[in-house]
């Protein structure tokens, strides 16, 4: 497959926003095209090579290697295509993105696929806070799409979100599904302290027990159907989500009662 | 002595920014803040007209105010992304200058209140 | 949803303090503002006046209280959370409750007297914009205010601190259209605090000149920040040699505002107040170093060139 290769040469000394580097964009760009992309390293406008390296052209499959921690906008409003990053990676990763796939070996930064309609992003490492979040000032976060961290995760993960799913592998912090409207928040290593606060609808499910708001009231324990649905979608990904009756129940919780609000929380209970 | 009386000055030592204070001062400093409250007389009766600082410093020496103005100019106009930051303690027409220097410095522009 | 003080000394019968000590930081609050003056709407002043304070331990504004809820540290979101249910009349069990450290007869008798007042005002202060969920606090207050409004006439209004932050509020917002937390770099402003706000900025590292005015980050913030102020060009202008200027590469001394500077400082309802000088300074006010500084900037060649794009995209 043809690929094309940015591989970060001279450490930015403040941030670079580079929403330049985009699948769209580089597809139908020769190298030089690519090369002289504008970046802007803080106020100052600088070429694309100025910082990076970069292998091949017409190609909407980009690869980026190097620590990119303070590289901003990576495929803002990408709509094909992957972007594969080796190395950490900084802020507003994907974001408004409505399409395509973005990997990350390494952690990412803040508003990692804020306000994202469609596609997927994996990091394989930790991410910042407001995953899939809203921008100040913003309604709805995220639209739609899929939002895979392996590591923990900051505050505010699925801001305001509107529809599709996000899942945390590790531990996510403070506010998870703030003022959530929509979607799917799945946290398999539980949350600080907040979770769900504000909800409207939408639906967080946790592998571990969570400190709940005390809006939140408990109404039952059962094995929702939708869920061995969705344990298959997840499967997919790679993703185990118990729902089998032998194995444990899902305990629901439905708040945020001072919206109010009609979110759910399930909370998995193995058995025994 | 005779002490110059300046009726209803502004203390802006917190956010109350009380308007009725009634300031005796002579040349050097502010010897009474009547119906200022305690944190305002402290505020009022520490200050001095004394030169207590040097004009300016410059990387820790002692240095001229030109000399700090064209040394602060030039850093920040070879920043490629310089702050500005603060604006608590100072006055509006400030606030307003550092704003507009801030725009046509392309920088960034934060006070107190994002902490 | 605020309004100004002199509204409140004429009519707001219902004074809540959230998180703040006004008797020991804004002494004069009460007697100037709030509790202790009469008025054509509340003849009888302090007696036509009910105070209510939130805090998580007893301060010496206690005394002037009429009602004081002790909630527990970092329970505040949770209870006006619960008060904004509670005010809807939605269920809560007596076991959410407790976890905030207070009675559901307290609770109840709270959300009777805020339905109940004629004009109500939440006061909040650094206890609650400054602790655990941060911004979000201040949220809630301002939501629960909001949400008040569906019974009775309610506002909500920060307790600002030192000097003049309040008038950097409203000068930023005046320029910019934003309040703080603004970035130039692509030539018109962004507002997203937390990417552009300095404390995060001065951690990541990501600035290579800072320049103070009117504050002391030196003192205050955390190691990396102070760490970054030293390790690139810092300017500071400061009536003081402070910790900051310490770190400096350059500072310049300036007129201490209020004192011997002159100019305009906004009171924590917005309202501008003219100040009144007493004193002479040697040193220059902060306005003139200022412009100073911006001119001797205008003068170099404009490094800007073709003008920035826009960051594309920026609304889905």
């Amino acid at each position: 497959m043809n690929k094309i290769k940015l591989t970060l040469r001279e450490a930015p000394k403040v941030v670079l926003e580079s929403e330049v580097i985009t699948p769209d964009r580089f597809l139908d760009q020769s190298n030089e095209e690519i090369r002289a992309s504008v970046v802007y390293h803080g106020k100052r406008q600088k070429r694309l090579d100025d910082f990076f390296d970069v292998d091949g052209e017409r190609s909407d499959h980009i690869d980026i290697h190097g620590d990119l921690t303070r590289v901003r906008h990576i495929g803002r409003g990408m709509t094909r295509g992957s972007v594969t990053i080796h190395g950490d990676v900084g802020m507003h990763l994907g974001a408004m993105m409505s399409g395509g796939a973005i990997e990350v070996h390494g952690n990412a930064g803040d508003w990692v696929g804020g306000e994202m309609k469609n596609g997927k992003i994996h990091i394989h490492g930790d991410a910042g806070q407001q995953v899939g979040a809203a921008y100040r000032g913003s309604v709805i976060g995220m639209r739609g799409g899929t939002i895979l961290v392996d590591g923990d995760a900051g505050i505010e993960v699925g801001m305001r979100m509107r529809r599709g799913l996000i899942v945390i592998g590790g531990a996510a912090r403070d506010f998870v599904g703030l003022q959530m409207k929509g979607g799917t928040i799945i946290l398999c290593g539980g949350a600080e302290i907040r979770t769900g606060a504000w909800m409207q609808r939408g639906t967080i499910v946790s592998l571990k027990q969570l400190a709940l708001m005390p809006t939140f009231a408990e109404c039952g324990a059962f094995n929702p159907t939708f869920l061995n649905v969705y344990a298959r979608h997840l499967d997919q990904l790679g993703i185990k989500l118990p729902y089998a009756e032998e194995q444990g129940r899902y305990l629901r919780y439905s708040g945020d009662r001072g919206v109010p609000g009609k979110g759910e929380i399930l909370i998995w209970e193995p058995v025994g | 002595m005779d002490l110059k009386v300046i009726d209803n000055a502004t203390c802006t030592f917190c956010g109350c920014v009380c308007d009725d204070i009634q300031l005796h001062a002579d040349e050097n400093r502010i010897h009474q803040a009547k119906k200022a409250c305690v944190l305002g007389k402290a505020w009022f009766l520490n200050h001095t007209a004394e030169r207590k600082y040097p004009d300016a410093l410059i990387d820790g020496h002692e240095a001229t105010l030109d000399e700090a103005i064209e040394a602060a100019a030039d850093h920040l106009y070879k920043a490629d992304m310089p702050l500005v930051y603060g604006m608590s303690n100072t006055t509006c027409e400030a606030q307003r200058e550092c704003v507009e220097m801030a725009d046509h410095l392309g920088g960034l522009l934060d006070s107190h209140t994002s902490l | 949803m605020t309004c100004t003080l002199g509204e409140v000394k004429n009519r707001a019968d219902f004074i809540v303090y959230w998180g703040g000590n006004p008797a020991e930081c804004h002494p004069r609050h009460f007697t100037k503002y709030t509790l202790m003056q009469k008025s054509r709407f509340l003849p009888r002043g302090r007696k036509d006046r009910t105070m209510v304070l939130v805090d998580i331990r007893e301060t010496k504004s206690v005394k002037a209280a009429d009602v004081f809820l002790q909630v527990r540290p970092g329970k505040d979101f949770e209870l006006i959370t619960i008060l904004r249910a509670m005010i809807k009349d939605q269920p809560i069990s007596d076991a959410q409750l407790a976890e905030t450290g207070l009675t559901r007869e307290q609770l109840q008798d709270f959300v009777t007297r805020m339905k109940a007042a004629k004009f109500g005002v939440f006061f909040f202060g650094m206890g609650l914009s400054m602790t655990r969920g941060k911004h979000m606090n201040s949220a809630a207050l301002l939501t629960l205010a909001a949400e008040l409004n569906a019974f009775t006439k309610f506002v909500a209004m920060p307790m600002r601190g030192h000097g003049n932050v309040t008038g950097a509020d409203v000068i930023m917002r005046w320029q910019t259209g934003y309040p703080f937390g603004i970035s130039f770099n692509r030539g018109y402003p962004r507002y997203n605090p937390g990417e552009f706000s300095t404390v995060d900025v001065l951690v990541r590292g990501d600035t290579d000149c800072n320049f103070i005015i009117g504050a002391d980050p030196g003192a205050t913030m955390p190691k990396p920040a102070i760490e970054h102020l030293a390790s690139v060009p810092t300017i500071v202008l400061d009536p003081h040699v402070t910790h900051t200027s310490k770190l400096a590469r350059v500072h310049i001394t300036t007129a201490p505002a209020g004192i011997s500077a002159p100019g305009t400082a906004y009171r924590m309802d917005e309202i501008p107040m003219p100040l009144r000088p007493a004193l002479e300074s040697p040193y220059p006010s902060d306005e003139e170093v200022v412009r100073r500084i911006k001119e001797t900037i205008l003068k170099k060649p404009d490094w800007m060139g073709e003008r920035p794009q826009m960051l594309t995209s920026q609304v889905g």
